[in-house]
């Protein structure tokens, strides 16, 4: 009897735990039945050549094209709760193809494609206020697929196309709203490259330069504070009489990069077919490793972005749509087409 | 006579803990079609108004505390706000469309910036 009292006590501890763990006052619901559509047919976030920039442990993705429409929205995703977030409409012209970086806390978003016309202006998201500013326009002039990066809360936008292929490199202050040019890349110009950041240096790589068959094989790193600031790495294509690079196929354009554990990630894009393979960059040893391709569909134009070290690649576009809208992305795990 | 106890209370607790693992409202799981996948939606309480959820498959998906598109940091001023503009975002996804709010949308449902 003794024994049943205290079972019976706990019940009582228990089951109102339990009621209360999922009793949210605050969250009605509204229309919650019948609304089912074919897995192919949902369309999430989907659209390909937009842009994305990170500010603290959140995500923002935003402008682009679907398909018919280029977009003037933008959208914060949790990578901790996997949820997103509609944010305030940027306020220039909708666009696919511009660019974006962080600086100082703020996103800013510029330069692209509004389906007549290549734009030169910029735009500051606050993202505390959840609003954006009209900064100075790009001195560089207007261009679509130019590559945008920071290093210690400058901003810089490098290359691109503006009828045509470019190389030029200009530095923006964000405490002046001011750009100033700075020595170009040397090489190769090009449109739809990469670039990613590490120890306050950008790598910049792959890309297109007037459609040539080969492809744009040069690498280059900025340092700001090196003289010069630009230096060329190896080539990523096999071009050396030595093995390390016999299997190199990093040449594309259009592809996604960033940073996750200390080591440069290039994933999808196309160089003639639409790409998924992923190639991981060593930056001590400057070499290129292949790594387990990417698990979605192979894609073009898509997004990538490293938050808290997690990296995620997300959106594009191929011959078949529409894509899972995100994934998370493990270079270093063996495929698994059951996760 | 305490183990039939212990085992209402087990089966209780169990159907209690199973209720709740949908983090949002119930939904219909009358279909089992892996080929689909199921839409909700809900509103809950912010801390100057209100907001909305939309789930996919029983999973969060978007979680709206401000109006979507405009700038600001303002919720919904109603709870019903919340429910038109989360039947308005369902509607889309099921006509596979964006789930992308424009400020147009919300106007002509009077919501103002």
């Amino acid at each position: 009897m003794y024994k049943l009292k205290n079972i019976t006590l706990l019940s009582i501890l228990i089951v109102p735990l339990f009621i209360s763990s999922c009793t949210k006052t605050s969250d009605t619901s509204t229309d919650t039945s019948g609304n089912w559509i074919k897995r192919s047919d949902f369309e999430g976030i989907t659209r390909s050549e937009g842009v994305s920039f990170v500010i603290g442990d959140k995500a923002y993705v935003g402008t682009g094209y679907d398909g018919t429409n280029r977009l003037g929205d933008l959208w914060q995703y949790d990578p901790v709760q996997n949820f997103w977030l509609q944010k305030a409409d940027l306020p220039g012209a909708a666009r696919s193809s511009a660019v974006a970086f962080t600086a100082g806390g703020n996103g800013y978003v510029g330069t692209g494609y509004d389906g007549v016309n290549r734009l030169n202006d910029i735009w500051q998201y606050n993202p505390t206020t959840n609003s954006w500013i009209k900064k100075n326009d790009f001195t560089g002039g207007a261009r679509y697929d130019a590559v945008a990066f920071s290093v210690l809360d400058k901003g810089y936008i490098a290359t691109g196309y503006d009828g045509n292929y470019l190389k030029d490199f200009w530095e923006y202050n964000p405490a002046t709203d001011n750009w100033l040019q700075q020595v170009s890349l040397g090489g190769s110009k090009r449109s739809a490259a990469v670039a990613f950041v590490y120890n306050n240096k950008a790598y910049v790589c792959t890309g297109t330069n007037n459609g040539t068959s080969t492809g744009v094989n040069d690498l280059w790193v900025f340092d700001p504070s090196a003289t010069p600031i630009w230096t060329e790495k190896r080539k990523i294509s096999n071009v050396s009489t030595d093995s390390y690079d016999d299997a190199y196929a990093v040449i594309r354009s259009n592809a996604v990069a960033f940073v996750m554990n200390g080591k440069g990630y290039v994933t999808c894009g196309e160089n003639g077919a639409v790409l998924n393979d992923t190639w991981e960059y060593d930056f001590a040893n400057d070499v290129w490793a292949k790594k387990t391709a990417y698990e979605g569909v192979a894609r073009t134009g898509a997004l990538g972005f490293c938050v808290s070290d997690r990296g995620f690649v997300l959106t594009g576009r191929s011959s078949s749509t529409p894509f899972d809208d995100i994934r998370e992305f493990f270079p270093l795990q063996a495929y698994n087409a059951n996760d | 006579m305490s183990t039939n106890l212990i085992k209402v209370m087990v089966l209780y607790c169990a159907v209690t803990l199973s209720s709740c693992q949908n983090n949002a409202p119930v939904t219909s799981n009358s279909v089992t079609n892996k080929d689909s996948i199921n839409i909700g939606a809900y509103t809950f309480k912010t801390t100057e108004g209100w907001g909305y959820g939309i789930t996919i498959d029983n999973r969060l998906y978007i979680k709206q505390s401000t109006i979507p598109a405009f700038a600001g940091t303002k919720s919904f001023a109603s709870e019903k706000d919340a429910e038109k503009v989360a039947a308005l975002v369902i509607n889309k996804i099921k006509l596979h469309k964006k789930p992308t709010i424009f400020k147009d949308e919300l106007q002509s449902l009077q919501i103002t910036e």
